[in-house]
């Protein structure tokens, strides 16, 4: 039946060679029919490969671990490792090494575990609990229960912790719970230090085994380095472990109070660590690697940063030196030992590596071949500020605060050509849709509806629709003639009167979308543009664009806005958005013509061209009086008349019957209205009082003067 | 130890960009780091690690729960941090932490002082319900709207 005896060393899965499964299955197949007693015959210590035949799969699992612990036992390598002292001798020995057999450490288990250490009962799960191999032998394996899933160390998953990883031992005195946790007190807490097996199977270790070997600093992929010398050197790192670890005991240890009932050990006499300070302290040198003063690559900090990293790091290292510079031996030895007592064990979880690499992925994010684009309100707001410093630093002040800023990588955008998705093995090219290559799914017919269908309430809709559409349009145009000036400076010489000739087009596209598209010569209806000024974003629009039209086509835009003004300011009540306008308008009129203004003045007074009889009342005036901007405007307007009058071009106007007429008018409406009705305008021109001196006798100047206010200090 | 500068992210509004550096000095005292998180929640703690989402792993963290000039500590532990829900991340100057005008107080009364301030608004809340309904106006609660 069990025709070769595989020697127990070699590890159970080498065992099957690659033909012999076919013939394990039989045998397999075949024992199953045998009696259970044929079982308990067989030496299970030697032949395994039988035993494992022999069983059912349940007890694979147990056998697995058996024969592992075995191997341990009988590997030769292994017990050479093993100290010459007999095991049961080494109880709460510090000499025994990790690598000890399975059955030393089952011996220490017991003293171990009252002290409750999260390491000990890794290892407590590691091996199944159970008494000497030899006893099981004679026993019936079927009966055994089966030990936890986790229980091997070489064939599954990682063993339990009993205990979280990360939670401090319990030996941490605390001394209050109430003490604020965060600032540990360099509390001389003396904690019984009992052998301590950091975990065989790490290689990232928990903190509190890290702390073991006495460079707390050093990173988990240093560990391997020291594994090496746990053995022999504990003992005399016993008390400066001690030191070195009051300082992570307190902190962990204290946070985690809660989880841990157990009352404080008492401490060893503090005598114990003052002998020992310069051996361990030698032993530290040689194990501790050369503190690396590694320079980390901060050239993508922001400059402020930087600069306060490197303050502080100066100031520490300053600290470090005068401490260790103190003067008597033990006093500067005591002295950096405190200074190890505040250094965290907990400090660079994270490796270097890791770090950069998070700054990788960050710092590619903000790669980008347009900033402008990508980042505006970024750019934008450095480039105020940058302003304002140029600003002050003409006053001659010089640059009051390094307003500096974070330096992107500006990388060129390579050019992604995209290649649709190729299946293999498949015939043809298979139509896959994705973002950059959308197929139709659908098959939409667009079917245009007749006039005759629309109602009316669908029409209104529609048509402010339209408006609104048209409002983005010209919006967009609106941004990139704004942009120009930015790309103009970018731009190479020989682009520049391509791009100011898209620059015009766009302005005289965006007037076309204000006015309305191309009527025919004249332009019959405001209709358009008074949409566009019903809603608030056109008449911002209309706002940002007048520095950009050309005289005509801003005083033709003034001009429609006059006309409508009433109706405009009916659907601006509540809005109150037209006195934006106000600036570009004055802006506008400041170099019309004096016939221009005159219209102008017609068209806010809603006169007919040929002068009529003068209504009792003028509607449109009076409106135009009761709004803010309303008044402002005609305030503007008659401030620029005015000093058309003054300037030596005046002439001109003085003979305009026209404006005679409109000034008379106005005057009339002016004292007509009643103070109360009369809106506050944004500023009162100061040179309306003369204007009106010319036009109106001394009593009613008195009067305008007072309702109007025209005087400065009457308030 | 870890310090950390941030900025807006370009191209996606709702996640930080943050350099993360060492501090090359071994025997600096760690940085003690404030997170402010969606749901109100001040944590302080020491940052031991973070990744590009801002996830964040919190030592020795403790919930400062602020009424009024009164601030209480609770202890919590070790704190992961699901990286959306971080508003915003700093450090701790530890030489001006204690020059504050605030007034520490135990546990058991700060929350106490948090339970009255919460019923207090409330209160107010309902009152302010009541007469906008009384005026035939409701204005919705901000947990009922959408969040975008």
């Amino acid at each position: 039946m069990s025709g070769t005896k595989v020697p127990a060393s070699l590890p159970f899965c080498g065992s099957f060679a690659d033909d012999d499964w076919q013939e394990a299955h039989e045998r397999l197949a075949e024992l199953e029919d045998k009696p259970a007693t044929a079982r308990e015959l067989e030496d299970g210590a030697v032949s395994d490969e039988m035993d494992l035949l022999g069983h059912h799969e349940e007890n694979l699992a147990e056998r697995l671990s058996k024969l592992v612990i075995e191997n341990e036992l009988e590997d030769p390598a292994i017990m050479q490792a093993v100290q010459t002292q007999p095991p049961m001798q080494q109880p709460g020995g510090l000499n025994s090494s990790i690598w000890d057999g399975s059955a030393v450490l089952r011996r220490i288990r017991g003293p171990l575990l009252t002290q409750e250490m999260p390491s000990v009962s890794v290892l407590e799960y590691a091996m199944p609990q159970r008494p000497l191999q030899g006893q099981e032998d004679e026993r019936d394996l079927s009966e055994r229960a089966l030990p936890r899933r986790s229980s091997s160390p070489v064939i599954g998953s990682p063993p339990v912790r009993a205990v979280p990883i990360g939670t401090p031992p319990k030996q941490a005195a605390v001394p209050n719970f109430n003490q604020q946790i965060l600032c540990p007190k360099p509390v001389h807490i003396r904690a019984p230090m009992q052998q301590r097996y950091p975990s065989p199977y790490g290689e990232r270790m928990s903190p509190n085994q890290l702390c073991n070997v006495p460079a707390g600093r050093m990173s988990p992929s240093q560990f391997a380095r020291v594994s090496g010398l746990v053995g022999s050197p504990l003992t005399s790192m016993n008390p400066k472990l001690l030191q070195g670890r009051v300082g992570q005991m307190m902190s962990p240890a204290s946070g985690f109070r809660a989880f841990f009932g157990a009352p404080p050990p008492s401490a060893p006499p503090p005598s114990q660590q003052q002998q020992h300070p310069p051996c361990p302290g030698s032993h530290l040198q040689n194990l501790r690697p050369h503190p690396q003063m590694f320079r980390p690559d901060t050239t993508h900090l922001h400059p402020q940063h930087r600069r306060l990293l490197h303050q502080r790091q100066q100031q520490n290292r300053n600290q470090h030196r005068s401490l260790n510079g103190s003067a008597g031996d033990r006093a500067g030895h005591r002295s950096s030992q405190q200074e190890q007592l505040r250094k965290d064990p907990y400090a660079n979880l994270m490796l270097q590596r890791e770090k950069d690499w998070v700054s990788k992925i960050q710092m590619m994010q903000l790669q980008s071949t347009d900033p402008y684009l990508d980042d505006f309100y970024y750019q934008n707001y450095f480039q105020k500020l940058e302003k304002v410093s140029a600003a002050e630093e003409m006053h001659g002040d010089g640059p009051k605060k390094e307003r500096t800023k974070l330096i992107t990588p500006q990388v060129a955008k390579l050019e992604h050509a995209y290649k649709p998705v190729q299946f293999e093995g498949s015939l043809g090219k298979l139509t896959v849709s994705s973002v950059n290559n959308p197929r139709k799914m659908i098959d939409a017919v667009v079917t245009s509806r007749s006039e005759d269908d629309e109602t009316k309430e669908k029409q209104v809709r529609d048509k402010r629709r339209q408006t609104l559409v048209t409002i983005e349009k010209t919006y967009s145009l609106l941004l990139d003639v704004e942009d120009y000036e930015r790309r103009y400076l970018l731009s190479l010489e020989g682009e520049r009167p391509a791009l100011m000739e898209e620059r015009k087009q766009k302005i005289c596209d965006m007037y076309d979308n204000l006015r309305g598209k191309t009527p025919g010569q004249e332009r019959p209806s405001d209709d358009h543009f008074v949409q566009i000024m019903c809603i608030r974003k056109g008449k911002r629009m209309v706002a940002r664009i007048l520095p950009f039209l050309s005289m005509e086509q801003a005083a033709d835009i003034l001009m429609a806005t006059a006309r409508n003004l009433p109706f405009l300011i009916k659907k601006d009540a509540q809005d109150e958005v037209l006195l934006c306008l106000l600036r570009p308008f004055s802006l506008v009129l400041y170099h019309l013509p004096s016939g221009t203004v005159t219209s102008l003045l017609q068209q806010l007074a809603n006169l007919p061209q040929s002068v009529t009889a003068p209504a009792p009342a003028n509607l449109h005036l009076a409106a135009v009086l009761q709004n803010k901007f309303g008044l402002s405007l005609l305030y503007l307007v008659l401030s620029r008349g005015e000093e058309l009058q003054n300037s030596n071009a005046g002439t001109e106007l003085m003979q305009d019957n026209q404006w005679t007429e409109l000034m008379s008018m106005t005057t009339r409406e002016l004292l007509r209205i009643p103070e109360a009705a009369l809106a506050k305008p944004v500023s009162t021109p100061s040179n309306l009082l003369s204007l009106f001196s010319r036009y109106v006798d001394q009593q009613k100047l008195n009067v305008l003067e007072t309702k109007l206010q025209l005087v400065q200090g009457i308030r | 130890m870890l310090s950390f500068e941030f900025g807006l992210c370009i191209n996606c509004n709702q996640c930080l960009i943050f350099s993360v550096t060492t501090n090359a000095d071994l025997t600096s005292l760690p940085e003690k780091h404030l997170v402010l998180l969606r749901d109100g929640r001040t944590l302080i703690g020491y940052l031991r690690s973070i990744d590009q989402f801002a996830n964040l792993v919190l030592h020795q963290t403790v919930e400062r729960i602020h009424v009024g000039k009164k601030y209480g500590d609770i202890p919590r532990g070790i704190f992961v941090v699901r990286g959306e829900n971080v508003v915003l991340l700093g450090e701790i100057d530890l030489e001006k932490e204690s020059d504050t005008p605030l007034q520490q107080v135990s546990i058991e009364e700060i929350l106490e002082e948090q339970r009255v301030e919460q019923q207090a608004k409330q209160e107010s809340e309902k009152l302010k319900v009541q007469a906008l309904k009384e005026r035939g106006l409701s204005i919705p609660r901000a947990d009922t709207l959408d969040e975008y």
